[in-house]
């Protein structure tokens, strides 16, 4: 019982000692330097067979015929922009509570890959609705929504660049994007509390899924790829910003020295 | 291997909504490494012009 007791003691010292590593800039470095590569090849092995099946192999829809293959980047860029805001808004407070500088330059970099996903989900949403609804675009509950969290996401970014000292620029910035936050269930239940020319819930995490299974998998396949590309570009943001600001310190000299 | 759609109406939908997403995509890939390369040679050289 002792010895169970210790050896649990000493696995929870080591996750904690390795979750604090996280929050040293030069450990960051370094060990994202060597994750990086491997997200890029996880993207590019789901990504490339996600496109061939989802463009090529799947069935055309019964009712929307193949306009609806625009769903295989659709969708998983507009759960990523939900997602990266989350994301964002934990780092955030983690930086503002804790004072952890790397948490806090986590938070600033997701803003530009956030709104570049918005982005892509507003046009690709866009060149979908026309043929399927007629029209390009409408204000109903979902678009307007998302449309106001593209704005959020440049308002993060504004803010950012608008203040001289980095880590208050990034503890006001990080506000924002926590009160930003109110916005991710009002897109996520808009088309169940509005009637919205978009359409209800496809695809559930914990209920049946209406999508067939032949839709469904490239669907995944995109949904996990654009994670793995959306960690490998935050990890390459976040090595830069804190290359620049710790430029003056002895880790940084060494490694640009030896590179 | 379903192609007909390439030649269909719905390709002028669903092509431009990839050719935009892969654009966005490629610049938000690639400009991090851009700027990493170019900050990493700056530091190099104040360093240098510092020591």
């Amino acid at each position: 019982m002792a010895i169970s007791s210790t050896n649990q003691t000493s696995w929870w010292k080591r996750c904690k000692t390795w979750f604090h590593r996280w929050g040293s800039p030069a450990w960051f470095y370094r060990v994202s330097g060597r994750l990086i590569p491997w997200l890029w090849c996880g993207f590019f092995l789901l990504a490339i067979p996600g496109l061939i099946w989802g463009l090529f192999i799947a069935p055309p829809d019964y009712l929307q015929g193949n306009s609806y293959r625009i769903i295989f980047i659709h969708v998983p860029s507009a759960w990523q922009s939900m997602l990266i805001f989350a994301i964002m808004a934990v780092l955030a407070l983690i930086g503002i509570v804790w004072r952890i500088r790397v948490a806090e330059t986590l938070a600033m970099c997701c803003a530009p890959i956030g709104a570049a996903f918005t982005v892509i989900t507003l046009a690709t949403g866009s060149l979908w609705g026309k043929p399927t609804w007629g029209t390009y675009w409408q204000w109903d509950g979902r678009m307007t929504s998302e449309l106001v969290l593209l704005f959020l996401y440049l308002g993060v970014i504004g803010l950012h660049q608008a203040i001289d000292e980095p880590r208050r620029a990034a503890r006001a910035a990080g506000l924002l994007a926590l009160v930003g936050v109110v916005n991710l269930p009002i897109i996520h239940y808009s088309v169940e509390w509005w009637t919205t020319l978009h359409q209800g819930t496809t695809v559930s995490l914990m209920g049946e899924s209406s999508i067939d299974p032949s839709m469904l998998w490239p669907l995944l396949l995109m949904v996990l790829a654009v994670k793995l590309y959306f960690g490998a570009n935050l990890l390459t943001r976040t090595r830069n910003a804190l290359l620049v600001q710790d430029r003056d310190k002895n880790w940084v000299r060494e490694m640009v020295s030896s590179t | 291997m379903n192609f007909a759609w390439l030649s269909g109406p719905h390709a002028a939908y669903i092509l431009p909504s990839y050719g935009i997403a892969l654009a966005v995509c490629l610049y938000v890939a690639l400009a991090p490494v851009w700027s990493g390369n170019r900050q990493r040679q700056q530091i190099k050289a104040l360093h240098q012009h510092q020591d």
